[in-house]
């Protein structure tokens, strides 16, 4: 093994020579002389050739560094940051409450779970934070917190942070909590991890064990703070369960005015639209697509009317385009649009591979077409068999019975 | 206008295989490209300089074969490429990734935008253009979907929240990340091809860029990846008989997302 | 399991053969598909059906495809996508004269009704061309383009109709044979067919089942690629006809708007199949994505478009196509064994020669008279070859550079 005093290791007994690492490595960095070679100006240390190995003959080695080595002590609170829209409490907060709870009593000695409040005349809110499960709340009050702006939040939360050293910090992977939990990590010189969907304590260590879907959810990576503190976390909506409500919780609070000269932001906000956001086809969370199978453009009225209510965009298979049912620009395939939905709904579209190489990275693919052996079937997670014209009247009929539940807000308060 | 748009070099997919008798990861080497989203950064800084004039600037962080991105971001109108590179900087964290690129930043003087791609692909984190925000306490504008207005002291964006749009303005110097709705790509050319292709690239590394080589690389990242696993992957079709429940599983697929 | 024929590869060589098979014989059919129909060098095709070649024999194979056409729109009142928008192969070197002179000659024996036009006739006709440095141009009105996918799946679902199985997603590991007779396969998932007939139509793999033990095929893939232009339909319109431009070793056809732009390097690039992934998917045919070639050809065909450069490309797309070093296909029975047959080789013309490779495959198969001279495409012409040593692909490569037309 020739790279000793690198970072990626081969223990050359266990590698078979079958250079499967090779193929991995999508810079170049390996090349096989007897055994591979590793050329570390190229090396981006992804790790793919570790992963790959089928014998586990290759390990990543992390020289630990002096100047690392002193652990930050570890605090005793675990943070849950609130966000608010219009006054109310997001329902990820209460998930992320219940959470910290559960973290907690992983500690051979538990932790404090503590809310972050920030804004003004909030102050109504308090009784629903413990109510959920949170032993204190720290009320960072100043006007211009209300306006939610990134640069203030995360000035208070850094500030805050370091004053009272919690462990943990959870955020909800919310638009704001992303953008907040980012700019603070980077004001703490600590570590964040991303939309979160579990998390864990390592009973030997008591590091927060961080889970998170990556490589567009095609893999699942688990992550550690080893030295840094506090432990950032932002968490997805609505993986977390919360804790049944106990109405006569009680808990301290604390009061904390914040100066003037920590609020520095200059963002203006001059206008707050409330709608439905509206994504393109490229970057559309939710895709409804039809094909020759819809038989006449008449037939897209279906899929429109099933996007508005989804939230999302209608696109098609070249066969739509060509037969004129929708524009050119909306042609996802090959030699079309590549998407990502966490939703592909296909109706009447067989899968050629011309059109499925531009959609396979969707979350979820829903199969509509009557033919059994439609190769769509070999890549949908859920499949219908049967006529379009005949599914999707009844699909948006009970699509729009629940419309009025999907909206009705989980926490009442 | 002095704008800098921050490129990075991702797989072109994301698609993970599996072998199917050892179930080990295949990752043969895909082939990379820039991160889609920092195209439309591109776009949109070319759509200020149509405006106020100025220099686009690309930067990645990356191997010596990262390059190949910034000249993509020429051939979509960046006007130069530094490639930020150095042993050192291999394995980097986002919150080390931000720091090489403020130093970057500090090196070049003062950016009026710097541009970021909404997300990386392969990461998914969006926490580099913050990170580099607040490094150099500038302000953030995330998920830009449109420019709004613009002059010589502010810009005025369209961001996309999780309950709608916020108009927002703010003045120069200011960190702007982008959504794929800000701009359509447009495309490409072979003078395009050929003005990118005959472009030099200025290298940058640890020592010139004054970084404290502590805070970078995979030692110096205060994350680190302690596993990977692949999500239990669909294997059969399931048949739904009847649209009633389709729609239900809709709504919770739906529902689970928000 | 048992089957008396077994077609290895659903790409349009093989669901071809298995359409015309199932026309003329009872027996029981299996088509074994390792991926899905039509998923490999049959998705990237240009899919241009070109009518007049240099051989007579070739365009009654042609003629075939179109027949096989119009019966599977008829079974399934689809147009496949077809789109009969004619073609027009314009030169404009003395050189070329001749050449295309001999392409209208055979084309008025077999038949085919052609007309030469004038610059202003094909100015007309292809708003985008630079019609003066056109000096002789030949329109052929019948000529079409199909879609490839939509005309394979047909072929594999008309077959189906007529009985045949069609399994997808489970490849075929081995050719088995006992005494010189082939005896049957062994699938991935380890289950054995068992065939006294097998046919193997793998595209780019098919050396891969074949040599050592059975033979090599004189045929390696080699890669074609073209680009799509951005949709700009006032001088691309929709109908217009497809393009052949020796001169500029380029054709042309229209796009949705678009146009597609076909270019053949001068230094064709092949491939070592023993190498190759399953899927092409995995193959990078071009880590610039093609530009290079563009650069490198752009002086060309800047004779006929002006603007080519500023021009901007929508999307590139890359394939294998299977040369042979004569350009002629490989179709017929295998020699060292009884029983085994081969459809490959398609040297670029997968598309437009399925029908007749299909037919001249089972004629072949079925011991019946064929509608052209078999000899011309006997597999077993090369002898003495290593097809996957660099000598012998290369001289694949140079007979796809050397190519004159589509
Ligand atoms: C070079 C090249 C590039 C291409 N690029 C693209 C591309 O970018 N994008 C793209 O999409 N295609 C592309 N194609 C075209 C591709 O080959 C296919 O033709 C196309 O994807 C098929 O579209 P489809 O699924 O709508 O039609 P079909 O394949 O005909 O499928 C129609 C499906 O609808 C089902 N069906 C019929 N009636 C009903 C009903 N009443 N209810 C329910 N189901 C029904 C059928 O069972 C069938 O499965 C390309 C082709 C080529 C050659
Ligand atoms: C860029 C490009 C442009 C082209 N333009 C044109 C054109 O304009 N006109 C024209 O006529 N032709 C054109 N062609 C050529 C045409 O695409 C091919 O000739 C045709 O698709 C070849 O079909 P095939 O069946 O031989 O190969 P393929 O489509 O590759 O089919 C072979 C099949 O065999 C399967 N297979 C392989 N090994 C096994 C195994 N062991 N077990 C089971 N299955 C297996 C594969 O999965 C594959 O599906 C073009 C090609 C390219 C790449």
């Amino acid at each position: 093994m020739k790279s000793n005093n690198s970072l990626i290791r081969l223990n050359e007994k266990s590698c078979t020579n079958c250079q499967s690492c090779i193929a991995a490595c999508s810079y170049g960095a390996l090349t096989f002389d007897v055994y591979p070679q590793f050329d570390f100006e190229a090396c981006t240390l992804c790790n793919a050739c570790v992963d790959t190995c089928p014998n586990n003959a290759l390990h990543l080695y992390i020289p630990e560094d002096r100047y690392n080595q002193e652990l930050i002590k570890d605090g005793d609170t675990i943070w849950v940051v609130v966000e608010l829209n219009h006054g109310r409490i997001l329902p990820v907060v209460f998930e992320l409450i219940a959470e910290a709870n559960r973290l907690s009593i992983q500690y051979r000695q538990p932790k404090k779970v503590v809310a972050l409040l920030m804004g003004e005349h909030s102050e109504y809110l308090i009784d629903h934070l413990f109510k959920y499960g949170t032993d204190q709340v720290y009320y960072a009050h100043h006007p211009r917190l209300n306006l939610q702006l990134d640069e203030d939040y995360a000035s208070v939360l850094a500030d805050l942070a370091i004053k009272h050293a919690p462990s943990i910090i959870l955020v909800g992977a919310t638009s704001f909590g992303k953008a907040v939990s980012a700019r603070a990590a980077a004001l703490l010189h600590t570590g964040l991890t991303a939309d979160c969907t579990a998390l864990h304590i390592d009973p030997q260590s008591e590091n927060l064990i961080q889970t998170r879907p990556t490589f567009g959810g095609n893999l699942i990576a688990s992550i550690e703070t080893k030295r840094h503190r506090p432990q950032m976390a932002s968490v997805r909506q609505a993986v977390m369960k919360t804790l049944e409500p106990n109405p006569k919780a009680k808990g301290e609070t604390i009061k904390i005015s914040i100066p003037d000269d920590l609020l520095l932001s200059n963002v203006q906000i001059i206008r707050n639209e409330i709608r439905n956001t509206i994504f393109s086809l490229s970057d559309a969370q939710v895709i409804v697509a039809g094909g020759k199978g819809m038989k006449t453009k008449a037939n897209f009225d279906y899929l429109n009317e099933l996007a508005s209510l989804l939230g999302g965009q209608v696109g098609g298979s070249r066969v739509a385009v060509d037969k004129g049912w929708i524009t050119h620009d909306k042609q996802i395939g090959m030699t079309g649009l590549s998407v990502s939905p966490k939703l592909y709904i296909a109706c009447g579209i067989s899968g050629q591979i011309q059109h499925m190489s531009a959609v396979t990275s969707s979350d979820t693919i829903i199969a509509i077409n009557n033919d059994p052996d439609a190769p769509i079937f070999q890549y949908a997670q859920f499949g219908i068999l049967g006529n379009v014209e005949e599914i999707l009247p009844l699909l948006i009929a009970e699509l729009k019975m629940g419309e009025k539940m999907v909206d009705v807000f989980q926490f009442e308060l | 206008m002095f704008q800098i748009v921050f490129i990075k070099q991702v797989p072109s997919s994301t698609k993970i295989k599996l072998d199917p008798v050892s179930h080990t990861l295949v990752r043969s080497g895909v082939k990379m490209q820039a991160n889609p989203y920092d195209l439309h950064a591109v776009m949109a800084a070319v759509e200020v300089k149509k405006q106020l004039g100025g220099k686009i600037v690309a930067v990645t962080m990356g191997p010596p074969s990262a390059d190949a991105v910034l000249r993509q971001a020429i051939m979509y109108g960046a006007d130069e490429g530094i490639l930020v590179s150095d042993v050192l900087f291999a394995g980097s964290d986002t919150w080390s990734t931000s720091y090489v690129l403020s130093k970057v930043i500090n090196h070049l003087g003062k950016g009026d935008i710097l541009w970021f791609g909404k997300q990386a692909i392969d990461g998914d984190t969006a926490q580099v253009g913050p990170g580099v925000a607040a490094q150099l306490s500038y302000p953030q504008l995330t998920e830009m979907t449109k420019i709004v207005d613009l002059d010589e002291v502010s810009i005025t964006v369209n961001k996309r929240t999780d309950f709608g749009y916020n108009i927002v303005k703010v003045p120069y110097p200011v960190v702007i990340t982008v959504c794929k709705e800000a701009n359509v790509l447009r495309s490409i050319a072979l003078n395009d091809w050929e003005r990118a292709t005959c472009s030099s690239i200025q290298m940058m590394n640890a020592s010139q860029l004054d970084v404290d080589v502590h805070k970078v690389g995979l030692k110096g990242s205060p994350t680190r990846v302690v596993g990977i696993a692949v999500p239990s992957v669909k294997n059969e079709t399931v048949w739904l008989d009847h649209p009633a429940r389709l729609g239900q599983i809709i709504k919770d697929l739906i529902d689970n997302e928000k | 399991m048992k089957s008396d024929i077994i077609i290895i590869g659903g790409g349009l060589l093989g669901c071809a053969t298995a359409y015309q098979l199932s026309k003329l014989t009872d027996a029981k059919i299996t088509l074994i598909e390792r991926k899905d129909i039509a998923s490999q060098a049959t998705a990237r095709a240009a899919c241009l059906l070109t009518k007049s070649r240099t051989k007579l024999a070739l365009m009654q194979m042609v003629q075939e495809t179109y027949n096989a056409i119009s019966e599977l729109q008829q079974i399934f009142n689809d147009d496949l996508g077809y789109s009969q928008v004619g073609s027009i192969t314009a030169v404009s070197s003395i050189d070329s004269h001749s050449a295309i002179e001999q392409l209208c000659h055979v084309a008025s024996e077999f038949g085919l009704e052609t007309q030469w036009l004038e610059s202003d006739e094909v100015a007309a006709k292809l708003p985008w061309i630079n019609a003066d440095t056109i000096t002789k141009a030949l329109y052929v009105p019948t000529d079409a383009y199909i879609d490839s996918a939509l005309l394979c799946n047909a072929y594999a679902n008309a077959a189906k109709l007529n009985g045949v199985s069609i399994m997808t997603r489970v490849g075929v590991e081995a050719i088995l044979s006992e005494a010189n007779k082939i005896t049957g396969v062994i699938l991935s998932t380890g289950e054995r067919i068992d065939a006294p007939i097998i046919i193997n139509a793998t595209g780019s793999w098919v050396n891969r089942l074949m040599h050592p033990k059975y033979g090599a095929l004189g045929t390696t893939p080699v890669r074609s690629h073209f680009w799509i232009s951005e949709s700009k339909p006032d001088i691309f319109p929709i109908n217009q006809p497809f393009a052949i431009l020796p001169d500029a070793k380029a054709f042309t056809r229209p796009d949705v708007g678009g146009l597609i732009i076909g270019i053949r390097e001068s230094k064709c690039i092949s491939y070592d199949s023993s190498q190759w992934p399953n899927d092409i998917e995995d193959v990078h045919f071009s880590p610039d994505n093609g530009w290079m070639t563009l650069s490198e050809n752009a002086a060309l065909f800047e004779k006929y478009y002006t603007d080519i450069r500023s021009l901007g490309m929508a999307h590139y797309v890359a394939g294998p196509s299977c040369y042979t070093p004569d350009s002629m296909f490989l179709i017929g029975a295998m020699e060292t064994t009884q029983g085994l047959y081969v459809a490959a080789g398609c040297c670029g013309g997968g598309v437009a020669m399925s029908g007749g490779i299909g037919k001249l495959m089972a004629e072949i198969v079925l011991g019946k008279e064929c509608f052209v001279d078999k000899n011309l495409f006997n597999p077993m012409r090369f002898k003495n070859i290593d097809p996957y040593s660099e000598n012998f692909r290369n001289q694949c490569a140079e007979a796809r550079s050397n190519k004159k037309g589509g």
